[in-house]
């Protein structure tokens, strides 16, 4: 490292947090004025950015909301005044239906275990090999659809 | 509760409050989060009409999902994140050109830029030297992609965390660093070439 300029990364994460770079490369910024003058640009930079102006919208955002609010036929509130306690009064019930949803699946689980072994034990080839096909093929096929769909939105918002 | 001023109420007294029908609570979170939802929207919006149809649209819909909100995250973080999905959908929708032309658009920088003129001639070189870097850089953020501008907004000037700035864009943490990165990268180049160009 002591012998080789500093990588874009490691001059920014010097700049930004010079406390948490490795010894190496503090003491080549040290040494070396290539690497110094890269510093000196970083350090402009940053300060540069935590001086910009920010953007603020030139119109009152809360009273043009709140109208809009009003505006709205049949405008309710997310949920209607006193909902927010009743909210809390349903956890136990949510617990309750939580319990019945575990028992429901893990009694049926727990009896049959033994022959849920021999599913997967005694299947034959034949059906076998087509089920495990069938998976990786639509694990196949749903890899490269989130893939496409994230190469789109990327497409989208630099384009 | 009721007695404690509204800024220092928690996001959970706050959600609750709302939900509980006092509509001037969710005008505090509209104010209290304006300016980060303004980042993102004069960031990825390049229209000046659109952006005011866009705030008001954002808010509608964090009003109409707040009973949704899971408090998984801050409340702010979750607003922002609403703000970005929804110019992002806008802009699919609408096909909006994203790349703005350097020479067009973004009227508030210009406005600012214009506020921004030093009056007098008392001021050191270098703080004329670091105010005309601070304008060359606002023009250069401008030319930057937008998500680029984006993530240098909301993390140099709101100070967010890599963390919640990738809550926000639902970009990987390793990512949103790497485009930061890279965004200086390009910030610094271009600064350079101008610097030469003028000393040319």
């Amino acid at each position: 490292m002591s012998g080789m300029h500093l990588s874009t990364e490691e001059l920014q994460q010097y700049v930004l947090n010079r406390a948490e770079c490795p010894a190496e490369s503090i003491l080549h910024v040290g040494t070396c004025p290539d690497c110094q003058a890269d510093v000196a640009a970083y350090v402009l930079l940053m300060e540069g950015l935590g001086q910009q102006p920010k953007p603020a919208f030139d119109f009152d955002v809360a009273a043009a909301v709140m109208e809009r609010l009003e505006a709205e036929p049949g405008m309710t509130l997310p949920l209607e005044p006193g909902m927010a306690v009743r909210r809390k009064a349903d956890r136990p019930y949510r617990y309750v239906m939580a319990a019945l949803i575990l028992l429901m699946t893990g009694i049926p689980a727990w009896l049959f275990r033994r022959s849920a072994y021999f599913v997967f034990t005694d299947i034959q080839a034949v059906f076998l090999y087509p089920i495990l096909a069938a998976t990786g093929i639509i694990l196949v096929w749903r890899i490269l659809q989130l893939y496409k769909k994230y190469q789109n939105v990327f497409n989208i918002i630099n384009k | 509760m009721s007695h404690q001023p509204r800024n220092i109420l928690t996001d959970r007294q706050i959600v609750d409050l709302i939900l509980g029908g006092d509509m001037q609570a969710f005008s505090t979170i509209i104010k209290t989060t304006e300016g980060l939802v303004a980042q993102i929207v004069y960031k990825l919006i390049p229209n000046e009409e659109d952006r005011k149809d866009m705030a008001q649209d954002i808010y509608l819909k964090v009003f109409h999902h707040l009973k949704g909100f899971k408090f998984q995250s801050k409340l702010s973080t979750w607003v922002a994140q609403i703000a970005y999905n929804t110019c992002f959908n806008r802009l699919q929708k609408k096909q909006i050109p994203l790349y703005i032309p350097p020479d067009g658009g973004w009227e508030w920088m210009e406005s600012r830029r214009r506020f921004a003129v030093p009056e007098t001639t008392e001021e050191t070189d270098g703080v004329l030297l670091k105010k005309e870097l601070n304008s060359l850089l606002q023009t250069e953020i401008g030319r930057l992609p937008p998500l680029y501008r984006t993530l240098i907004g909301l993390y140099h000037q709101e100070d967010l965390s890599y963390q919640e700035i990738g809550q926000i864009t639902g970009l990987p943490d390793g990512t949103v660093k790497s485009y930061l990165f890279r965004a200086r990268k390009m910030l610094k180049e271009s600064l350079l070439s101008n610097y030469k160009k003028e000393k040319l």
